[in-house]
């Protein structure tokens, strides 16, 4: 579990200068988007799964008429594409597809919460601070270094034993380190977009504190939010099938991806595609997750390209 | 509860023992490397022709002097502390460095160790005397005498060694008098009351040097470096190393009262899970160890290695919460529907698909290991969906529209937990969920943490319906805590709230009763009782299983001789001397 | 006005040191309130047993008071005993912290020396096959659970490898049980695995982002100009650019300093290495909250002051930085 720093560290390194993002800054951004392919691609596998995880139920009553939980005791390891097991069965007979359509749902919904919580959070403290820097500046990013400092993992497993976790307590655990990052990040845009002159003159004409926030200084970091949440959805699925295989995470019999890839370690050896299903899923859900992140990126940043 | 003998009873620190054990170690078989440590067996006879398998490797062969034996673990030790250690791991290491007056056959039995043999009982059952053998040596070659045993149990009871924390101190403060070394080999206990137990439960702990603690004060004790690194021993080996996290090395104590051990070196060494321990032995990398039940079967078919398996001294059971006005208590009250959830389990599958096959159907909460084991326990149970569903509608619970039963407005409807991390018992509440929804009834399966778990059974009672296991590592079938009115609350384990007075007095009457014979027909009724009442059906009696490769020899792990003992270690050799 | 700043700076990090240690400590006095293993669910222990037991730990004074004497253990290097067996937390650190620094170190600098010719590489043939071959291999690297990696080398290099009748590699462990670790080759193929698992993910990042740097680098006029002034390439890139695009790797490896006790976890525990990071998961597991703590709290010390030493020695060393 390495913090995403590093991707980070990627789209702040050169703030780009640039005015106030007109619509043809998003449009624009969209054209070069639209043009990287591989970027769309992620884009699409990720929407996919979304998709998925969203409408599991439905995919499993259509298509493997089984539910996560239905035990065959008689039919336990069934190969792929034995008869009515497309992606065979598990130690418990259970269908394998199934549970990874209902795992989609466990573990997209812990990305998407944890991303929406941290970067909820984060957007607003790192707001706040850069826009009225001074003292609520200082102690705001006092507070973020502290939660910093702290190793996440360690963090994570404290966490972890303190609310034996479910989804949602699990999403708002990683969430809660995850925001410190996004807050620093913002705060830094904001510092680099406040001292412009369209804001100067804003003020000027006695807009409120809230007003030059919400409608001036968050268009302006709107970019790197999506970046970064691009980025770190791919970072919180990693991080809770982690958690998964330290124990810490979803329990059984409740499926996650990360559980089922823990889980099925043991039958490796007789039972190979137990570990493949999972992994792939976990695999591409991140990969995509990256690769639209970076697409993301060099779209809103083309400099950086 | 209070602590009068209750508290007092000794198998409740093996049973807290083991429950602490077990927390532990669930988590770190996270990939389902659970199911090693339950692993199993068939029962009595094959644990017998387990045990006769040590024989296989007791080969003509003329012993070997020299090398060295790796022994896998997925724990590593916590302490050498002989009167606190609380788990197996540090038990184990213990036993090998430390002898205690007696020491333990595998089928339970207690054999002389620093005794010469088992202590002379007074006719009132209040006076135990020990004779130790002569000679004795600490492996400094200090002489061993009374006067250390003494002061051991001195440490584990009397009030002016108070501030010393041992697990057995309540216990043996309940009943325990005196201990006086009246020459340097003969010491007396003295007890204020008969308490069949004893022996069983306290006489195998490992004796301190009073030479080198003697003059350390109690509370100092607890934390001296003696109890992380043992500068004498009495056992076949002497402590060299601990890395933590990695290996405990032990070498040959020359000055052992058996005579010196075949082995230069014993080392422990921790492997990360009982997968990964299982593809060591293959490899040679590690001698003997514990694998997980799911490689046993690819195991077996190694040439390099021997696989067995026997039955262990525990069971794993769920309970039902019968406490007044619980959920539990409105649904589970009427013992038909006890036993008509018991009668829908379909255990030879379960048993198959969550240990691989190695756990046994269980019928007693006395496992076959121990001889008090009732093999004509009545009722029994087996799987008949159709009895199931029967009893259950002449309980009045019929099916709603929903096919889910329902009496006087009330589902058929219930949590059960299990502690999380465990995926053998994960596995098992899974298989329960879908076997009751078969005869209409709905549980939900939830893994808590073992901590919760515990609380759940000792104080708040909220629960339904807890699966989990006991290991009876102690020989004595005493089970006051469980099924007792004295086991419920705080130091107990009767969850259930189960209360029936005639088990009450059975229980007590037995506890009183140290003539064997005599106890035995005590503990044949109660485990009738209970399999008729159904307060808490034991599901299964797992087996260890064990690798150990070609060349280490009588190497004889049995079901008590393993964990709690190794008698037989002095006699273990390795083929090529390496 | 170095020195004012070099005090100010010191001072700063007061806060955040009471901060860290107030936020471990109150974690963990949520999670565990005053439970002890052993003792509260010790059945051989009476009440007053157990009151004593917690008068001794100190835990019915005030909450308060404890954090107190706990953070002024700390200024003594005291991180306070552990709740199982009453050991100095102190000395488990330090036992376990050799192997932690030997592994993420080992993992780090194989980072670094193969992250930059990769990243190099996809820069001067931006574009290519291999550009993109190397693009997919570090954002695929990122992708892969670092735990799944790891049993899944295990299992090809430990366990086929050795099915195979092939040398193999130890699947787990410093070294050779037995031993006492002196053999340096010993310990190399000990260290191989876990180290390559710990070093994908740093791979994965520092070769694209020395990919990029350089490709800016290369953009650069005074890059052109020394290509314009014919310069060969090969100067060009190594003399020059090379060593301006790697300045900004040095920043990021810096940053991932702070993981050095902590970053390694996960791979500590697939490998059985005994390190701070498994030290810390075993402890949590059985309950031992102020191990836990005591761990926790180190970590975050050795981050605040190794992020206040690096921002003095830029103070000291680059003489652009304002002493604001």
């Amino acid at each position: 579990m390495i913090s995403p720093i590093p991707l980070e560290g990627e789209v702040a390194v050169e703030p780009v200068e640039r005015g106030r993002p007109g619509k043809s800054y998003w449009q624009e951004s969209w054209e070069r988007l639209r043009l990287n392919r591989l970027g769309i691609a992620a884009g699409l596998v990720l929407v996919f799964f979304i998709l998925v995880a969203i409408t599991s139920p439905i995919l499993a009553a259509l298509f493997t008429h089984t539910d996560y939980r239905t035990i065959d005791l008689a039919n336990t390891f069934a190969r792929p594409l034995s008869a009515g097991h497309i992606l065979g069965t598990d130690d418990l007979g259970r269908d394998e597809l199934t549970r990874l359509l209902f795992g989609a749902q466990v573990s997209m919904g812990i990305g998407f919460l944890s991303v929406f919580v941290a970067l909820t959070v984060g957007a607003t403290v790192g707001l706040v601070a850069g826009f009225y820097g001074g003292l609520i500046d200082g102690l705001l990013m006092r507070f973020v270094d502290m939660i910093l400092a702290i190793p996440a993992i360690f963090l994570f497993i404290l966490m972890a034993l303190l609310f034996k976790p479910n989804a949602i307590t699990l999403a708002l655990i990683i969430a809660s380190v995850g925001w410190g990052s996004i807050a620093r990040l913002v705060r830094g845009e904001v510092l680099s977009v406040r001292t412009r002159d369209f804001m100067v003159a804003t003020k000027a004409l006695g807009a409120s504190d809230l007003r030059l926030i919400g409608r001036h200084l968050l268009p302006n970091v709107l970019h790197v939010l999506i970046v970064y949440g691009s980025l770190y959805l791919g970072q919180v699925i990693l991080i809770e099938a982690a958690l998964d295989f330290l124990g810490l995470g979803i329990t059984p019999p409740t499926p996650s991806w990360g559980n089922m890839l823990t889980n099925s370690e043991t039958f490796f050896f007789h039972s190979s595609w137990l570990v493949v299903w999972p992994g792939i899923t976990i695999f591409l859900s991140v990969l995509a997750a990256n690769l639209f992140g970076n697409a993301l990126r060099d779209a809103f940043d083309p400099r950086l390209r | 509860m209070s602590r009068d003998e209750g508290a007092g009873d000794p198998g409740f620190e093996q049973f807290e023992r083991f429950l602490d054990e077990w927390s532990r170690r669930d988590f770190l078989r996270r990939m389902g490397a659970g199911a090693a440590w339950l692993a199993f067996s068939a029962g009595a006879l094959e644990l017998l022709e387990a045990c006769g398998g040590g024989n296989q490797n007791t080969t003509g062969l003329t012993p070997v002097k020299g090398g060295k034996l790796i022994e896998g673990t997925i724990s590593d030790i916590a302490t050498f502390n002989t009167l606190n250690s609380g788990d197996t791991a540090s038990t184990q290491m213990i036993t090998l460095c430390f002898d205690g007056l007696l020491d333990i056959t595998a089928s339970g039995d207690n054999i002389p160790s620093l005794a010469q043999a088992l202590p002379t009982i007074s006719s009132d059952a209040l006076s135990y005397t020990f004779k130790l053998k002569p000679n004795l040596k600490w492996s400094d070659g200090q002489p061993l005498t009374a006067d250390d045993v003494a002061f051991t149990y001195g440490l584990m009871f009397l009030p002016e060694t108070k501030d010393f924390v041992s697990r057995y101190r309540a216990d043996l403060e309940g009943y325990l008098q005196s201990v006086t070394a009246t020459d340097p080999q003969t010491v007396v206990f003295k007890f204020s009351k008969v308490q069949a137990s004893f022996l069983d439960s306290h006489c195998r702990r490992g004796i301190l040097p009073k030479h080198i603690l003697g003059s350390v004060a109690p509370k100092a004790l607890n934390t001296h470096d003696f109890m992380s690194g043992p500068t004498v021993a009495t056992g076949v080996f002497k402590f060299v190393r601990w890395d933590k996290g990695q290996q405990v090395v032990l070498g040959r104590n020359d000055n052992y009262w058996g005579g010196p051990a075949y082995l230069d070196q014993y080392i422990f060494k921790v492997v990360t899970d009982a997968v990964v321990l299982a593809q060591q032995l293959k490899t040679g990398e590690l001698d003997v160890g514990q694998p997980d039940a799911s490689q046993f079967d690819n195991l077996q078919t190694q040439t390099n290695l021997k696989a067995m398996s026997f039955v262990n001294p525990g069971f794993v059971y769920y309970q039902f919460n019968l406490g007044q006005g619980t959920t539990g208590s409105q649904l589970f009250g009427d013992k038909n529907v006890r036993k008509a959830l018991h009668t829908a389990l379909d255990r030879t599958a379960m048993a198959r698909a969550a240990y691989f096959g190695q756990a046994v159907p269980a019928d007693s909460f006395l496992p076959p290991t121990t001889w008090a084991y009732n093999a004509n326990v009545t009722p029994k149970y087996t799987f008949d969906k159709a009895k199931a569903e029967q009893l259950l509608d002449s309980s009045g619970w019929a099916k709603g529209s929903d096919g889910i039963r329902v009496k006087g407005g009330q589902k058929l409807s219930f949590e059960i937990n299990t502690n999380s991390g465990n995926k053998v018992r994960e596995n098992l509440i899974t298989i329960m969920q879908q076997q009751w929804h078969d005869i209409g009834v709905d549980a939900k399966p939830r893994p808590i943490a073992f901590q919760t778990l515990v609380t759940q059974i000792r104080a708040t009672h909220t629960f339904q319906i807890i699966l989990i296991g006991i290991a009876n590592s102690d020989t004595d079938p005493d089970a006051t805590t469980l099924f007792t009115t004295k086991g419920i609350g705080s130091g107990g384990l009767n969850g259930m709230q189960y209360i029936n007075p005639q088990v009450d007095q059975l229980m007590a009457d037995a506890l009183k009763t140290p003539d064997r014979s005599k106890r035995k027909p005590l503990y044949a009724q109660i485990q009738d009782i209970i399999a008729d009442d159904l307060p808490a059906p034991i599901l299964f009696y797992p087996k260890y299983l064990w690798g150990i490769n070609n060349r280490v020899k009588n190497f004889k792990v049995g079901s008590y001789n393993t964990y709690q003992g190794r008698p037989w270690m002095k006699d273990v050799f390795v083929t090529d001397g390496k | 006005m170095l020195a004012k700043y070099l005090v100010r700076r010191v001072l700063a990090t007061i806060p955040v040191v009471i901060g860290v240690t107030l936020i471990t400590f109150l974690v963990m006095h949520v999670t565990a309130g005053s439970y002890i293993p052993g003792v509260d669910l010790n059945p051989a222990l009476k009440p007053e047993d157990i009151e004593a037991i917690k008068r001794y730990l100190g835990l019915d004074r005030p909450l308060y008071i404890q954090y107190l004497t706990w953070l002024g253990g700390i200024v003594h290097g005291d991180f306070g005993r552990s709740m199982i067996d009453g050991s100095l937390v102190s000395r488990h650190i330090f036992d376990r912290l050799p192997a932690t620094l030997e592994l993420t170190t080992t993992a780090i600098l194989l980072g670094v020396l193969i992250s930059i010719p990769l990243g190099v590489t996809g820069a001067l043939r931006r574009g290519s096959k291999i550009d993109y071959a190397l693009t997919a291999m570090s954002v695929g690297g990122f992708a892969i659970p670092a735990f799944w990696l790891g049993l899944m080398l295990i299992l090809l290099f430990s366990v086929q490898f050795q099915a195979w009748g092939l040398p193999f590699l130890p699947s787990g462990g410093v070294m050779t049980p037995g031993t006492q670790g002196g053999d340096l080759l010993d310990r190399l193929v000990h260290l191989l695995l876990p180290a390559t698992v710990l070093s994908f993910v740093y791979l994965s990042i520092w070769s694209r982002f020395t990919r990029s740097s350089m490709l800016e680098v290369l953009s650069q006029d005074y890059v052109r100009t020394a290509r314009a002034k014919g310069m060969s390439e090969r100067r060009v890139v190594y003399l020059h650019a090379l060593r301006n695009a790697v300045i900004p790797l040095v920043t990021l490896v810096g940053l991932e300093l702070p993981a050095l006790v902590s970053g390694g976890l996960v791979v500590e525990v697939v490998f059985s290495w005994p390190g701070i990071g498994k030290l810390l998961y075993e402890r949590a597991i059985q309950t031992d909250y102020t191990t836990v703590l005591g761990i926790t709290t180190f970590a975050a010390l050795l981050v605040v002051l190794g992020n206040l030493l690096a921002d003095i020695l830029y103070a000291v060393l680059d003489p652009r930085i304002r002493y604001a």
